[in-house]
């Protein structure tokens, strides 16, 4: 590494953690919870999870320091697409890597628990709550439990329950923009997470 | 071949969820990916899928979504319909009333019917009055306005010989001016055999006074007749 290269590196702490890991940790706790709550959930397993997520965090945050991530506010997809892409390779049993442990300053950033904050998780299940009983016939809520839920394709969903492929559609489309309507009444928004982003990067 | 991934692809082929859910076949999945990196809003729709799912998941583990996934019983339902039956019953009173109001009635009309509001029975004649031109300053008809509702049938003859099939009669306060428009105005009125042109007042809506009666065949230039009308208040007892 040239000289030059070396004044430009991030500074790494005593600890071996990159600020960039540290900042993306709080802010992936703070504003994307729903990944590690998806994370606890396809795996079982909560240190298994957070696992996956730190690995998806130091993997993006080695990116953007080597200028391999050119646009800062892509890091969160790019977090998104490893963890997502790890926990794939988990669930087919080809690259499970027990070996691989988390970075534990990043695990510390993650809420306690089964990985999520039980306030959050019980405020979430209010808000969907919501969604599936604003939904008018029970048949409407069986669609949103089997799609989402139990992860049922499209097509069996409709055989089963004799729909048309353009209703499901309605269903699963006027509960999702419902739900998209809560959070960001309550003030879900990534428009901050990326502002915070660009400074700390 | 597959069609380029765009917004409208992904929202019609539910391609946030199918991915939660490693559902995407490889090349989707790749193609997705790309796309996200490239539009980073689409994450919030990822978060929003994936807290969803979160969301429903606790529920089915209090085992509220199984409550949820209950059709409502029977009592519930039949409130609902008993709710909605009482709400129409007391929008069609309102309605009703409010068409049946006399502020909402019409001052004049050409046919007794078209005096009241709907499903109402025509008003009954209080009064029949036969109105002449005089060749007086005295009121060419007195009219007393009748204790209770009640339609006052008025037989104009019109002065001036046309053969015009139809009249229009406007019904004029003389103290709001020469110009102002009429109190009401109603078209064409055919005569009877013996010229006499009808129309009917609603005693409720006349208050007493004198008024001008403006008779005029119907069609371009066509001059008319006034008549002065006086109304007075109902005899006492």
């Amino acid at each position: 590494m040239s000289d030059s290269a070396e004044a430009s590196a991030p500074a790494v702490r005593a600890d071996g953690r990159t600020p960039q890991a540290q900042e993306l940790g709080t802010l992936f706790a703070r504003h994307y919870s729903g990944l590690l709550a998806l994370l606890v959930r396809q795996t079982r397993d909560t240190a298994l999870a957070a696992d996956i997520l730190s690995d998806a965090i130091e993997t993006t945050a080695r990116h953007l320091e080597s200028g391999r991530i050119v646009r800062p506010e892509a890091a969160a997809g790019y977090v998104y697409r490893v963890a997502m892409n790890l926990l794939r390779n988990y669930r087919r049993n080809i690259d499970n890597r027990p070996e691989r442990r988390a970075d534990p300053a990043v695990l510390e950033t993650l809420p306690a628990g089964l990985g999520l904050d039980e306030a959050l998780e019980e405020r979430l299940a209010r808000q969907v709550w919501e969604v599936v009983a604003d939904l008018p016939t029970a048949r409407d809520r069986e669609i949103v439990k089997r799609f989402y839920l139990d992860e049922d394709d499209k097509a069996a969903i409709c055989r089963d329950l004799g729909l048309s492929p353009v209703h499901f559609d309605k269903v699963v489309f006027r509960a999702r923009q419902r739900l998209k309507a809560l959070l960001e009444a309550r003030g879900f928004k990534k428009s901050d997470f990326f502002s915070v982003l660009l400074v700390c990067v | 071949m597959q069609r380029a991934m765009d917004r409208r692809y992904i929202d019609d082929h539910h391609v946030v969820a199918r991915y939660l859910a490693d559902q995407l076949a490889d090349a989707e999945r790749e193609a997705f990916e790309a796309y996200y990196l490239e539009h980073p809003q689409m994450l919030e729709e990822l978060e929003a899928t994936a807290r969803l799912k979160l969301g429903l998941a606790r529920l089915e583990d209090t085992g509220e979504l199984a409550r949820l996934m209950r059709p409502p019983p029977w009592y519930r339902q039949f409130g609902r319909l008993a709710m909605a039956a009482s709400l129409a019953i007391v929008i069609l009173g309102v309605v009703l009333w409010l068409a049946g109001a006399p502020s909402s009635l019409p001052l004049a009309a050409a046919s007794r019917d078209e005096l009241t509001g709907l499903f109402r029975a025509p008003l009954a004649v209080a009064s029949r009055h036969t109105v002449l031109r005089t060749r007086s300053t005295a009121p060419d008809a007195l009219i007393e306005l009748p204790s209770s509702a009640g339609a006052i049938e008025l037989r104009v003859l019109p002065e001036t010989v046309t053969t015009a099939p139809r009249f229009r009669v406007g019904l004029h306060r003389p103290e709001a001016g020469a110009d102002s428009g009429p109190l009401v105005s109603l078209g064409g009125l055919s005569p009877d055999a013996q010229g006499f042109v009808s129309l009917y007042l609603n005693a409720a809506r006349l208050e007493p006074g004198e008024y001008l009666l403006r008779v005029s065949p119907e069609g371009a230039g066509a001059s008319g007749d006034e008549f002065l009308l006086r109304v007075s208040p109902p005899a006492l007892p």
